[in-house]
């Protein structure tokens, strides 16, 4: 009994020490939406290590070690993981309005321009959940929209921002 | 406003109740083992001491009035585990008779300090402004995520205990809740040793 407590004692340990060897850290985005009839402005804050990994990773590059990211790479991985619809389910195409990088942080902006309104439109941000299972990201309607936070995690569908 | 609510609720939440937030749960785990049911108003205390002491660190290093170097903090975390896993092996016997350390509950206001600074480390990046409902929120979800990890803790230690129990004893064999919570105790600081070795700011 001694001997099967002790081997279970032991499997537990070696599993729980070699889960966390650094502190967990939160792992999120915050997105800022302003959206009118027209075009929609996203503003994106994402942790620099985390972003620039993940851009790495899907321009096939090794991840620098300052945590750079170019802008050409920045907005083809946006493009594919944070997607916007418009109220025919057709896919609007993102366009950079700067990429900025303070400290920890890039702070990213993107607009969708909506011709035929933006009425119906949905977006779906799945940034960094390809790199982390426990990504949420966050995503606040900005005035004159009705002021609304949504969160994205893994595998969740495209939500209703204008509607 | 409610929507950013519950939003900022469901991330503190998951923040205590995932898989790799195994140094606080593995705390609030051995900051509980010292107690039985029938003490749950001396682990009321400890535990509402450890809420208050992270709340506190929490909301000043989210608005940005306390700035701590996170390797420190990452660091400290896992030096408090030891330390209540330590204090928990050195008041097994007084713990047995009822009796925790008078001094418990401000050693755990004084680790919640340490462990709010964790919390906010990765937050006040993000939320440079509005953020009253978001550190509210987060701080609620962070409560409620620590209630259902020591619900869970309580039900293991309950079923430990039964097990113990069920087990052939002499008149000299040691306590069942003595050997619950030397084992406990042991496990996690050791396991915490060996996160404060790696985490040593070098």
């Amino acid at each position: 009994m001694k001997k099967v407590l002790l081997r279970v004692l032991g499997l537990l340990m070696f599993a729980v020490s070699g889960s966390t060897a650094s502190a967990h850290p939160i792992h999120t985005t915050l997105t800022k939406v302003s959206i009118d009839d027209r075009v929609a402005t996203f503003n994106v804050r994402a942790f620099a290590d985390d972003f620039s990994a993940t851009v790495a990773k899907f321009a096939g590059r090794t991840p620098p070690a300052d945590s750079s990211a170019p802008s050409a790479d920045v907005l083809r991985y946006v493009q594919k993981y944070f997607t916007i619809v418009d109220g025919a389910g057709k896919p609007v195409v993102l366009e950079s309005c700067g990429v900025k990088r303070a400290k920890e942080l890039y702070w990213l902006c993107f607009k969708a321009t909506f011709p035929s309104g933006s009425k119906g439109a949905r977006l779906r941000n799945q940034m960094l959940t390809e790199l982390h299972a426990d990504q949420v990201n966050i995503v606040q309607l900005e005035p004159p929209a009705a002021r609304r936070t949504m969160l994205f995690t893994k595998g969740s569908a495209a939500a209703l921002i204008s509607g | 406003m409610f929507s950013e609510f519950w939003a900022f609720l469901q991330i503190g939440f998951r923040h205590i109740v995932a898989l790799d937030a195994a140094d606080h749960i593995l705390f609030l785990i051995v900051l509980a083992a010292i107690y039985r049911r029938r003490d749950w108003r001396g682990a009321l205390w400890v535990i509402s001491a450890f809420t208050v002491g992270h709340s506190v660190t929490l909301a000043l290093a989210v608005t940005g009035l306390l700035v701590l170097p996170m390797h420190v903090v990452e660091f400290l975390i896992p030096v408090t585990i030891v330390a209540t896993g330590i204090e928990n092996l050195i008041l097994r016997e007084r713990a047995a008779s009822g009796t925790h350390g008078k001094h418990r509950p401000i050693f755990a206001g004084i680790f919640g300090l340490v462990h709010g600074a964790g919390f906010a480390g990765y937050l006040q990046s993000l939320f440079v402004e509005h953020l009253a409902v978001p550190l509210l929120a987060f701080n609620i979800g962070i409560e409620l995520g620590q209630i259902v990890v020591l619900v869970f803790a309580a039900a293991l230690f309950w079923v430990i205990d039964r097990v113990l129990r069920a087990l052939p004893r002499t008149a000299t064999s040691p306590d069942p809740f003595q050997i619950r919570l030397i084992g406990v105790s042991a496990l996690v600081t050791v396991v915490a040793t060996g996160w404060a070795w790696e985490r040593f700011p070098r």
